[in-house]
Protein backbone atom coordinates (compact mmCIF):
# COMPACT_ATOMS: atom_id res chain seq x y z
CA UNK A 1 0.00 0.00 0.00
CA UNK A 2 1.32 3.42 -0.92
CA UNK A 3 0.76 6.03 1.72
CA UNK A 4 0.77 9.40 0.12
CA UNK A 5 1.35 12.67 1.93
CA UNK A 6 -2.05 13.93 0.92
CA UNK A 7 -5.20 11.93 1.62
CA UNK A 8 -6.77 12.98 -1.68
CA UNK A 9 -3.94 11.80 -3.92
CA UNK A 10 -6.00 8.97 -5.40
CA UNK A 11 -9.45 7.41 -4.98
CA UNK A 12 -9.88 4.32 -2.86
CA UNK A 13 -10.13 1.01 -4.74
CA UNK A 14 -13.48 -0.60 -5.44
CA UNK A 15 -14.68 -3.60 -3.44
CA UNK A 16 -16.19 -6.56 -5.26
CA UNK A 17 -19.95 -6.37 -5.80
CA UNK A 18 -20.55 -9.93 -4.64
CA UNK A 19 -19.13 -9.42 -1.16
CA UNK A 20 -21.96 -8.79 1.32
CA UNK A 21 -21.57 -6.30 4.16
CA UNK A 22 -24.04 -6.45 7.05
CA UNK A 23 -24.20 -4.92 10.55
CA UNK A 24 -23.93 -7.26 13.51
CA UNK A 25 -24.12 -5.81 17.01
CA UNK A 26 -21.41 -3.13 17.28
CA UNK A 27 -19.42 -4.51 14.35
CA UNK A 28 -19.96 -5.33 10.72
CA UNK A 29 -19.40 -8.57 8.89
CA UNK A 30 -18.35 -9.02 5.28
CA UNK A 31 -19.13 -12.36 3.67
CA UNK A 32 -17.09 -13.39 0.65
CA UNK A 33 -19.10 -16.01 -1.29
CA UNK A 34 -16.07 -16.93 -3.40
CA UNK A 35 -13.98 -18.06 -0.45
CA UNK A 36 -16.96 -18.58 1.90
CA UNK A 37 -15.00 -16.58 4.46
CA UNK A 38 -16.51 -14.21 6.97
CA UNK A 39 -14.60 -11.09 7.97
CA UNK A 40 -15.42 -8.96 11.00
CA UNK A 41 -14.98 -5.22 10.49
CA UNK A 42 -14.89 -2.64 13.24
CA UNK A 43 -16.93 0.53 12.60
CA UNK A 44 -13.94 2.42 11.16
CA UNK A 45 -13.13 -0.38 8.74
CA UNK A 46 -16.82 -0.55 7.77
CA UNK A 47 -16.78 3.18 7.10
CA UNK A 48 -13.76 2.68 4.86
CA UNK A 49 -15.53 -0.22 3.14
CA UNK A 50 -18.59 1.78 2.11
CA UNK A 51 -16.30 4.40 0.58
CA UNK A 52 -14.39 1.82 -1.46
CA UNK A 53 -16.38 2.36 -4.64
CA UNK A 54 -13.54 3.67 -6.78
CA UNK A 55 -14.94 7.19 -6.50
CA UNK A 56 -14.20 8.43 -3.00
CA UNK A 57 -10.90 9.60 -1.59
CA UNK A 58 -9.52 9.31 1.92
CA UNK A 59 -10.79 12.81 2.62
CA UNK A 60 -14.36 11.62 2.14
CA UNK A 61 -13.79 8.88 4.71
CA UNK A 62 -12.28 11.36 7.12
CA UNK A 63 -15.24 13.71 6.68
CA UNK A 64 -17.68 10.85 7.30
CA UNK A 65 -15.73 9.77 10.36
CA UNK A 66 -15.77 13.33 11.74
CA UNK A 67 -19.51 13.52 11.19
CA UNK A 68 -20.07 10.26 13.05
CA UNK A 69 -17.48 10.46 15.82
CA UNK A 70 -16.27 14.10 16.04
CA UNK A 71 -12.65 15.21 16.38
CA UNK A 72 -11.42 12.66 18.87
CA UNK A 73 -8.90 11.05 16.46
CA UNK A 74 -6.14 13.04 14.76
CA UNK A 75 -6.14 13.16 10.96
CA UNK A 76 -2.79 11.44 10.54
CA UNK A 77 -4.00 8.57 12.71
CA UNK A 78 -7.18 8.34 10.65
CA UNK A 79 -5.17 8.19 7.43
CA UNK A 80 -3.08 5.36 8.93
CA UNK A 81 -6.26 3.50 9.95
CA UNK A 82 -7.75 3.95 6.49
CA UNK A 83 -4.57 2.70 4.83
CA UNK A 84 -4.43 -0.29 7.16
CA UNK A 85 -8.02 -1.19 6.33
CA UNK A 86 -7.41 -0.83 2.60
CA UNK A 87 -4.28 -2.99 2.86
CA UNK A 88 -6.23 -5.68 4.71
CA UNK A 89 -9.09 -5.64 2.19
CA UNK A 90 -6.51 -5.99 -0.59
CA UNK A 91 -4.74 -8.86 1.19
CA UNK A 92 -8.07 -10.66 1.53
CA UNK A 93 -8.79 -10.25 -2.16
CA UNK A 94 -11.91 -8.16 -1.61
CA UNK A 95 -11.17 -5.55 -4.28
CA UNK A 96 -12.10 -5.74 -7.94
CA UNK B 1 -48.60 -57.55 -5.28
CA UNK B 2 -46.11 -54.77 -4.65
CA UNK B 3 -46.40 -52.04 -2.06
CA UNK B 4 -45.52 -48.40 -2.62
CA UNK B 5 -43.99 -46.25 0.11
CA UNK B 6 -43.62 -42.53 -0.54
CA UNK B 7 -41.51 -40.04 1.38
CA UNK B 8 -42.47 -36.39 0.97
CA UNK B 9 -40.55 -33.31 2.03
CA UNK B 10 -40.43 -31.21 -1.13
CA UNK B 11 -42.93 -31.12 -3.95
CA UNK B 12 -42.21 -34.50 -5.48
CA UNK B 13 -42.47 -37.62 -3.29
CA UNK B 14 -39.63 -40.12 -3.29
CA UNK B 15 -41.21 -43.42 -4.28
CA UNK B 16 -39.94 -46.79 -3.10
CA UNK B 17 -41.61 -49.96 -4.35
CA UNK B 18 -41.39 -52.98 -2.00
CA UNK B 19 -42.17 -56.64 -2.77
CA UNK B 20 -44.38 -57.18 0.28
CA UNK B 21 -46.11 -55.39 3.14
CA UNK B 22 -43.51 -56.34 5.75
CA UNK B 23 -40.65 -54.93 3.71
CA UNK B 24 -42.71 -51.82 2.92
CA UNK B 25 -43.30 -51.33 6.63
CA UNK B 26 -39.60 -51.71 7.39
CA UNK B 27 -38.74 -49.17 4.69
CA UNK B 28 -41.40 -46.72 5.92
CA UNK B 29 -39.96 -46.95 9.42
CA UNK B 30 -36.56 -45.71 8.18
CA UNK B 31 -37.81 -42.14 7.87
CA UNK B 32 -41.28 -42.27 9.43
CA UNK B 33 -41.58 -38.49 9.66
CA UNK B 34 -41.94 -38.23 5.90
CA UNK B 35 -43.51 -41.60 5.03
CA UNK B 36 -46.94 -41.77 3.50
CA UNK B 37 -48.79 -42.73 0.38
CA UNK B 38 -48.45 -41.37 -3.14
CA UNK B 39 -50.73 -41.01 -6.09
CA UNK B 40 -49.99 -40.47 -9.75
CA UNK B 41 -47.93 -42.33 -12.25
CA UNK B 42 -44.47 -41.00 -11.49
CA UNK B 43 -41.74 -43.58 -11.95
CA UNK B 44 -40.44 -45.31 -8.84
CA UNK B 45 -37.17 -43.95 -7.48
CA UNK B 46 -36.22 -47.33 -6.06
CA UNK B 47 -37.73 -50.75 -6.67
CA UNK B 48 -36.86 -53.43 -4.13
CA UNK B 49 -37.02 -57.09 -5.16
CA UNK B 50 -35.78 -60.44 -3.91
CA UNK B 51 -33.76 -62.67 -6.17
CA UNK B 52 -34.10 -66.48 -6.21
CA UNK B 53 -31.22 -66.84 -3.73
CA UNK B 54 -33.06 -64.73 -1.16
CA UNK B 55 -30.81 -61.70 -1.52
CA UNK B 56 -32.26 -58.23 -1.88
CA UNK B 57 -32.03 -56.18 -5.02
CA UNK B 58 -32.51 -52.42 -5.03
CA UNK B 59 -33.12 -51.17 -8.55
CA UNK B 60 -32.27 -47.49 -9.02
CA UNK B 61 -32.50 -45.53 -12.26
CA UNK B 62 -28.68 -45.46 -12.16
CA UNK B 63 -28.34 -49.22 -11.76
CA UNK B 64 -28.89 -52.13 -9.39
CA UNK B 65 -27.40 -52.91 -5.99
CA UNK B 66 -27.50 -56.31 -4.27
CA UNK B 67 -27.67 -56.87 -0.52
CA UNK B 68 -27.33 -60.17 1.32
CA UNK B 69 -29.50 -59.15 4.27
CA UNK B 70 -32.49 -56.93 4.88
CA UNK B 71 -30.48 -54.94 7.43
CA UNK B 72 -27.85 -54.12 4.80
CA UNK B 73 -30.57 -53.04 2.37
CA UNK B 74 -32.28 -50.86 4.98
CA UNK B 75 -29.01 -49.21 5.97
CA UNK B 76 -28.32 -48.29 2.35
CA UNK B 77 -31.88 -47.09 1.79
CA UNK B 78 -31.82 -44.91 4.90
CA UNK B 79 -28.72 -43.16 3.60
CA UNK B 80 -30.18 -42.80 0.13
CA UNK B 81 -33.49 -41.46 1.43
CA UNK B 82 -31.66 -38.91 3.57
CA UNK B 83 -29.77 -37.64 0.53
CA UNK B 84 -32.87 -37.54 -1.67
CA UNK B 85 -35.03 -35.85 0.95
CA UNK B 86 -32.38 -33.19 1.42
CA UNK B 87 -32.14 -32.80 -2.34
CA UNK B 88 -35.89 -32.16 -2.46
CA UNK B 89 -35.58 -29.14 -0.16
CA UNK B 90 -32.78 -27.15 -1.75
CA UNK B 91 -34.61 -23.88 -1.11
CA UNK B 92 -33.64 -24.21 2.55
CA UNK B 93 -30.26 -23.99 4.22
CA UNK B 94 -29.20 -27.35 5.65
CA UNK B 95 -27.20 -26.93 8.81
CA UNK B 96 -25.02 -29.41 10.66
CA UNK B 97 -26.64 -28.88 14.03
CA UNK B 98 -28.77 -30.50 16.68
CA UNK B 99 -31.79 -28.62 17.89
CA UNK B 100 -34.93 -28.54 19.97
CA UNK B 101 -37.68 -26.01 20.61
CA UNK B 102 -38.18 -24.58 24.09
CA UNK B 103 -40.80 -21.96 24.86
CA UNK B 104 -41.44 -21.49 21.15
CA UNK B 105 -37.80 -20.81 20.29
CA UNK B 106 -35.12 -23.04 18.92
CA UNK B 107 -31.90 -23.93 20.63
CA UNK B 108 -29.22 -25.01 18.17
CA UNK B 109 -26.06 -26.92 19.08
CA UNK B 110 -23.20 -26.66 16.60
CA UNK B 111 -20.02 -28.66 16.60
CA UNK B 112 -18.02 -31.19 14.64
CA UNK B 113 -18.67 -34.92 14.69
CA UNK B 114 -18.12 -36.24 18.21
CA UNK B 115 -18.98 -32.96 19.91
CA UNK B 116 -22.06 -34.47 21.53
CA UNK B 117 -24.86 -33.12 19.33
CA UNK B 118 -26.76 -36.42 19.13
CA UNK B 119 -26.54 -36.95 22.89
CA UNK B 120 -27.93 -33.49 23.51
CA UNK B 121 -30.79 -34.10 21.07
CA UNK B 122 -31.56 -37.44 22.73
CA UNK B 123 -31.77 -35.81 26.15
CA UNK B 124 -33.89 -32.93 24.87
CA UNK B 125 -36.34 -35.46 23.52
CA UNK B 126 -36.29 -37.55 26.71
CA UNK B 127 -36.83 -34.37 28.76
CA UNK B 128 -39.99 -33.52 26.86
CA UNK B 129 -38.75 -30.94 24.35
CA UNK B 130 -39.80 -31.41 20.72
CA UNK B 131 -36.68 -31.75 18.61
CA UNK B 132 -35.44 -30.37 15.29
CA UNK B 133 -32.78 -33.00 14.62
CA UNK B 134 -29.65 -34.59 16.03
CA UNK B 135 -27.29 -33.73 13.20
CA UNK B 136 -29.18 -31.83 10.50
CA UNK B 137 -31.74 -29.04 10.75
CA UNK B 138 -33.10 -26.80 8.02
CA UNK B 139 -33.58 -23.04 7.97
CA UNK B 140 -35.71 -20.97 5.63
CA UNK B 141 -35.19 -17.44 4.37
CA UNK B 142 -37.38 -15.92 7.07
CA UNK B 143 -35.12 -17.24 9.84
CA UNK B 144 -37.34 -20.12 10.95
CA UNK B 145 -35.68 -23.43 11.75
CA UNK B 146 -37.46 -26.57 10.54
CA UNK B 147 -36.90 -30.11 11.72
CA UNK B 148 -35.22 -32.67 9.53
CA UNK B 149 -37.10 -35.75 10.64
CA UNK B 150 -34.37 -38.34 10.42
CA UNK B 151 -34.18 -40.89 13.22
CA UNK B 152 -31.35 -40.33 15.68
CA UNK B 153 -28.41 -42.68 15.46
CA UNK B 154 -27.27 -43.27 19.05
CA UNK B 155 -24.79 -45.65 20.67
CA UNK B 156 -26.64 -48.59 22.16
CA UNK B 157 -24.76 -48.10 25.40
CA UNK B 158 -26.06 -44.55 25.68
CA UNK B 159 -29.62 -45.67 24.99
CA UNK B 160 -29.22 -48.37 27.63
CA UNK B 161 -27.94 -45.78 30.10
CA UNK B 162 -31.19 -43.89 29.50
CA UNK B 163 -33.23 -47.01 30.15
CA UNK B 164 -33.84 -47.65 26.45
CA UNK B 165 -32.88 -51.12 25.23
CA UNK B 166 -30.41 -53.63 26.53
CA UNK B 167 -27.27 -52.02 25.19
CA UNK B 168 -26.73 -54.99 22.92
CA UNK B 169 -27.67 -55.54 19.29
CA UNK B 170 -30.66 -57.74 18.55
CA UNK B 171 -28.37 -60.51 17.34
CA UNK B 172 -26.96 -60.80 20.87
CA UNK B 173 -23.42 -59.76 19.99
CA UNK B 174 -21.47 -57.78 22.56
CA UNK B 175 -20.62 -54.89 20.24
CA UNK B 176 -21.83 -52.08 22.47
CA UNK B 177 -20.18 -49.53 20.16
CA UNK B 178 -22.86 -50.42 17.64
CA UNK B 179 -25.48 -47.75 17.04
CA UNK B 180 -29.24 -48.01 17.17
CA UNK B 181 -32.09 -45.82 16.00
CA UNK B 182 -34.07 -43.60 18.32
CA UNK B 183 -37.38 -42.21 17.08
CA UNK B 184 -38.21 -38.85 18.73
CA UNK B 185 -41.87 -39.43 17.82
CA UNK B 186 -41.93 -42.00 20.64
CA UNK B 187 -41.19 -39.19 23.12
CA UNK B 188 -41.76 -35.45 22.75
CA UNK B 189 -42.02 -35.63 18.98
CA UNK B 190 -40.81 -33.31 16.27
CA UNK B 191 -40.86 -29.54 16.67
CA UNK B 192 -42.81 -27.06 14.61
CA UNK B 193 -40.72 -24.44 12.77
CA UNK B 194 -39.45 -21.82 15.21
CA UNK B 195 -37.21 -18.75 15.37
CA UNK B 196 -33.88 -19.19 17.11
CA UNK B 197 -33.36 -18.35 20.77
CA UNK B 198 -29.92 -19.85 21.40
CA UNK B 199 -26.99 -20.78 19.19
CA UNK B 200 -24.31 -22.72 21.05
CA UNK B 201 -20.97 -24.15 20.03
CA UNK B 202 -20.78 -27.37 22.01
CA UNK B 203 -17.90 -29.66 22.93
CA UNK B 204 -18.07 -32.94 24.78
CA UNK B 205 -15.16 -33.68 27.12
CA UNK B 206 -15.04 -37.08 28.78
CA UNK B 207 -15.73 -36.56 32.52
CA UNK B 208 -15.65 -32.80 31.89
CA UNK B 209 -17.44 -30.24 34.00
CA UNK B 210 -20.27 -28.19 32.56
CA UNK B 211 -18.96 -24.81 31.45
CA UNK B 212 -21.07 -22.16 29.75
CA UNK B 213 -19.58 -18.97 28.37
CA UNK B 214 -20.47 -16.26 25.94
CA UNK B 215 -19.67 -16.70 22.28
CA UNK B 216 -19.26 -13.61 20.15
CA UNK B 217 -22.06 -13.19 17.65
CA UNK B 218 -19.67 -13.01 14.66
CA UNK B 219 -18.10 -16.30 15.79
CA UNK B 220 -21.54 -17.89 16.01
CA UNK B 221 -22.41 -16.45 12.59
CA UNK B 222 -19.19 -17.83 11.10
CA UNK B 223 -19.89 -21.25 12.60
CA UNK B 224 -23.44 -21.29 11.27
CA UNK B 225 -22.34 -20.15 7.82
CA UNK B 226 -19.57 -22.75 7.75
CA UNK B 227 -22.08 -25.36 8.93
CA UNK B 228 -24.24 -24.93 5.85
CA UNK B 229 -24.19 -28.22 3.97
CA UNK B 230 -23.70 -28.34 0.19
CA UNK B 231 -27.00 -30.23 -0.18
CA UNK B 232 -29.00 -27.08 0.58
CA UNK B 233 -28.98 -23.43 -0.32
CA UNK B 234 -25.47 -22.07 -0.01
CA UNK B 235 -23.34 -19.02 -0.61
CA UNK B 236 -24.95 -15.68 0.07
CA UNK B 237 -28.34 -17.24 0.94
CA UNK B 238 -26.69 -19.37 3.61
CA UNK B 239 -24.95 -16.30 4.99
CA UNK B 240 -28.09 -14.14 5.02
CA UNK B 241 -30.09 -16.93 6.65
CA UNK B 242 -27.39 -17.50 9.27
CA UNK B 243 -27.39 -13.77 9.95
CA UNK B 244 -31.15 -13.85 10.61
CA UNK B 245 -30.75 -16.87 12.86
CA UNK B 246 -28.10 -15.21 15.00
CA UNK B 247 -29.61 -11.71 14.99
CA UNK B 248 -31.85 -12.22 18.01
CA UNK B 249 -30.24 -15.29 19.54
CA UNK B 250 -28.12 -15.68 22.63
CA UNK B 251 -24.79 -17.07 21.51
CA UNK B 252 -22.97 -19.44 23.85
CA UNK B 253 -19.95 -21.73 24.08
CA UNK B 254 -20.59 -24.83 26.10
CA UNK B 255 -18.29 -27.63 27.27
CA UNK B 256 -19.79 -30.63 28.98
CA UNK B 257 -19.22 -34.14 30.25
CA UNK B 258 -22.82 -35.07 31.00
CA UNK B 259 -25.24 -34.61 28.11
CA UNK B 260 -28.33 -34.59 30.31
CA UNK B 261 -26.96 -31.68 32.35
CA UNK B 262 -25.89 -29.77 29.23
CA UNK B 263 -29.23 -30.30 27.47
CA UNK B 264 -31.10 -28.82 30.41
CA UNK B 265 -28.65 -25.92 30.72
CA UNK B 266 -29.19 -25.02 27.07
CA UNK B 267 -32.96 -25.36 27.39
CA UNK B 268 -32.93 -23.00 30.37
CA UNK B 269 -30.93 -20.48 28.33
CA UNK B 270 -33.86 -20.03 25.97
CA UNK B 271 -36.05 -17.13 26.95
CA UNK B 272 -39.64 -16.94 25.74
CA UNK B 273 -40.36 -14.53 22.87
CA UNK B 274 -41.35 -11.04 24.01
Amino acid sequence: VTTTGHPDAMPLPRVRDDVILRPLDDDWVAYDPQTQQLHVLNPTAALVWVHCTGEFTRSAVIAAFREAYGDRVAEDQLVRDINAAVAEFRRLGLFV
Amino acid sequence: MTHLVAFTLGRRPIRVRAPDAATAGAIASLVPGYAGSANGADPDDVRVERDPSGAWLARFPEGDARFETLDDLLEALEYLLTLRLLASATDRVHLHAAGAVVNGRAVLALGPSGSGKSSLALHWSLSGYPVLGDDIVMADETGLVHPFKRLFSVHRARLAACGLGSGRPADGSADVEDEAWFDPATRAGWAEPAPVGVVAMVRFVDHGQLSVGRLSRPTALAALTAGAMPSGAGGSQAFETALRLTASASTLALTFGKAEEAALALARAVTPPA
